[in-house]
């Protein structure tokens, strides 16, 4: 009879620690919101409409000027970087996914990429580079955009004990180009 | 050993394996609601709506307006690493409305994201954060 007891216990203690596991993974670990807003039809037309209008306040460039300007060979986009990327993500129309890099303040070249200790040690008149690929909500590539922003007002704060930075950058130049994407 | 301890022990390593299970998948979601006008920067409008640590997913679903309507506002999201940084541009699905349900492609990466804008305006945005407890 106590050796039941114990048993029944024990099972009952897996069955409970199951169902929190359960209800943890479906509630806890989800987005309040994930996936709902998203209420008007998308089409593929809408979406290269929209880029159309991004990209005609762009000027187009050659993939000589950006190598020539920043001293950067881009890399084009790959297939497996768009779906990747849409796995990840949830947009609406058309987003881009970007390399970013910190441009030499004299020669405008690209000096590195962008790394978590640049947000803090960059300064007011600082330049980055961030090349970005066009894609729509379906994964078809449309363009790659080159935005170069100067750091133009630096914020510092403290919170929670902690001494942070707001960073504004502003855009200097909008550039765009079509690559071939890689397999 | 008699089958009744055997059916006991498998249940309790169960019970352990569970709860491993349950903590690994337990992850903090805070919402942060950040409003107001664009500030005027230069030539440009940014709204600044944060930065957060240890950021494993986020949504950002955001309503703006712009004087004049201006259908190309973008989001700006920053994952920022040691040894490197990605960036994401998200548009608007419509004017006055944004929403990007983003995960990081590094874990847990330090996030900042802010608005931009060629026109002035206001935006009212709900982000939620997800990172994981400290287990």
């Amino acid at each position: 009879m106590k050796r039941s007891l114990v048993l029944l216990i024990a099972v009952s203690a897996v069955v409970l620690s199951v169902i929190a596991t359960l209800a943890y993974t479906l509630t806890m670990s989800k987005p309040e919101n994930d996936g709902s807003p998203l209420i008007i039809p998308r089409s593929r037309e809408k979406a290269l409409a929209q880029a159309r209008e991004v990209l005609e306040d762009f000027k187009r460039v050659t993939i000589e000027y950006v190598r020539e300007k920043y001293g950067l060979e881009i890399t084009p986009p790959s297939k497996k970087a768009i779906q990747d990327f849409l796995r990840r993500n949830k947009f609406g129309l058309i987003a881009e996914f970007c390399d970013i890099y910190v441009l030499n303040p004299k020669t405008g070249k690209v000096v590195r990429e962008f790394t978590k200790s640049d947000w803090y040690k960059l300064e007011v008149g600082d330049r980055i580079l961030v090349i970005g690929h066009m894609i729509t909500f379906e994964g078809e590539y449309i363009a790659t955009t080159i935005r170069e922003y100067v750091l133009a007002e630096k914020i510092w704060y403290t919170e929670n004990g902690k001494r942070e930075c707001k960073n504004y950058f502003v855009p200097k130049f909008r550039g765009w180009l079509v690559m071939d994407v890689r397999p | 050993m008699k089958l009744r301890h055997k059916i006991v022990i498998s249940g309790l390593v169960l019970l352990a394996v569970s709860l491993i299970a349950t903590l690994e998948k337990v992850y903090a979601i805070k919402t942060y609601h950040v409003s107001g006008s664009f500030e005027k920067i230069d030539d440009t409008y940014v709204g600044y709506l944060g930065h957060w640590y240890d950021v494993t997913h986020s949504t950002y679903e955001i309503t703006y307006g712009t004087e004049p309507p201006y259908k190309l506002v973008i989001l700006i999201v920053l994952d920022m690493k040691n040894d490197k940084s990605d960036g994401e541009i998200y548009y608007p699905d419509r004017y006055g409305h944004i929403y990007a349900s983003h995960t990081p492609a590094f874990y847990a990466s330090e996030e900042v994201a802010w608005l931009e804008s060629d026109y002035p305006g206001w935006h009212d945005s709900w982000i939620t954060i997800e990172t994981p407890y400290d287990c």
